[in-house]
């Protein structure tokens, strides 16, 4: 059983790592939570999973490649428009690493023996099978960026125990890109 | 020759922080995970500085560290891990290993271009 409050920490954690992993600096963002999946469509997903001895989570990055998604994944990872398909399915695996290694480093502030795997991209007829993990959270989510296709995302939680914790909103997340030298 | 060995399963990363350093007059060989880190390392000499990822298929970028230590026996060359990974059991395990530092994705090349070109000698 998950908790209402633990599954108001999953979901604020993850709307941050969205808006810290998937959108240009300066640029306009909206994460908006959805009722179901009706409105999903893309035909593949980038899928990461962080785990601990409690739960497993998985964050699926829904996504079509085509020439708007290709492009957007192209500006954000190198500033240019030009990317090949292959290159843009790294990218978007990438970012997906970004935002999950985010997700993992918050949540190990709850649940320090935590990992997270590799992203893998994968085909949408798949996510049927995830309903047999009988998830004790699931959410959608709708992103809204400047310039950007319509972006979506799908967190799923099962669990194997009880899972209660409260996010403190407040917390400042842990700083990136500076060498720590030992 | 190589100055930097650059191990990442990313081609975006490995084309992100490549091309950084090379834009900064730096020579750089690129690896895909860290087994072929090994073989780049085993066949390249004048590399003195390795900055890998962490989490990689067919070999991690810490089991990466510890075998450039134990089976190359190449205690000179710095290995510095960038990776989304921030725990200190990670991170204590990587200095057993005597890794020299660690950066937490995203790259901010400017903020660590000065300390890698001392780090090989520039």
């Amino acid at each position: 059983m998950i908790s209402s409050s633990a599954k108001e920490g999953f979901n604020l954690l993850l709307t941050q790592a969205l808006k810290d992993s998937l959108v240009p600096s300066g640029a306009h963002c909206e994460v908006a939570m959805l009722p179901d999946d009706s409105s999903i469509r893309e035909s593949k997903m980038a899928v990461l999973t962080v785990s601990s001895y409690l739960f497993r989570l998985m964050v699926m990055f829904h996504f079509t490649p085509d020439a708007a998604t290709l492009a957007y994944f192209a500006r954000l990872n190198s500033g240019t428009a030009d990317i090949a398909e292959q290159e843009c399915l790294d990218a978007i695996a990438e970012r997906g690493n970004l935002c999950c290694g985010i997700l993992n480093r918050d949540l190990s502030a709850y649940f320090p023996h935590i990992g997270m795997s590799t992203p893998n991209v994968i085909d949408r007829h798949c996510a049927a099978y995830l309903k047999m993990l009988n998830c004790g959270h699931i959410q959608h989510f709708a992103i809204d960026i400047d310039q950007a296709p319509r972006l979506h995302v799908s967190l799923w939680v099962s669990e194997y125990a009880e899972i209660d914790f409260t996010v403190d909103a407040e917390a400042g997340g842990s700083s990136t890109g500076e060498l720590e030298l030992f | 020759m190589a100055q930097i060995l650059v191990v990442d399963d990313s081609s975006t990363v490995r084309t992100e922080v490549g091309d950084f350093l090379k834009k900064n007059g730096l020579d750089v060989a690129l690896a895909v995970d860290g087994r072929d880190g090994l073989a780049k390392l085993k066949g390249d000499p004048g590399i003195k500085l390795v900055l890998s990822d962490v989490n990689m298929p067919n070999m991690d970028g810490l089991t990466m560290a510890e075998r450039i230590r134990s089976e190359l026996g190449n205690a000179g060359v710095n290995i510095i891990m960038l990776t989304t990974e921030n725990s200190p059991i990670m991170k204590e395990r990587g200095k057993a290993a005597g890794i020299k530092g660690w950066i937490v994705k995203p790259f901010k090349g400017e903020a660590v271009l000065p300390t890698f070109k001392k780090l090989v000698g520039v």
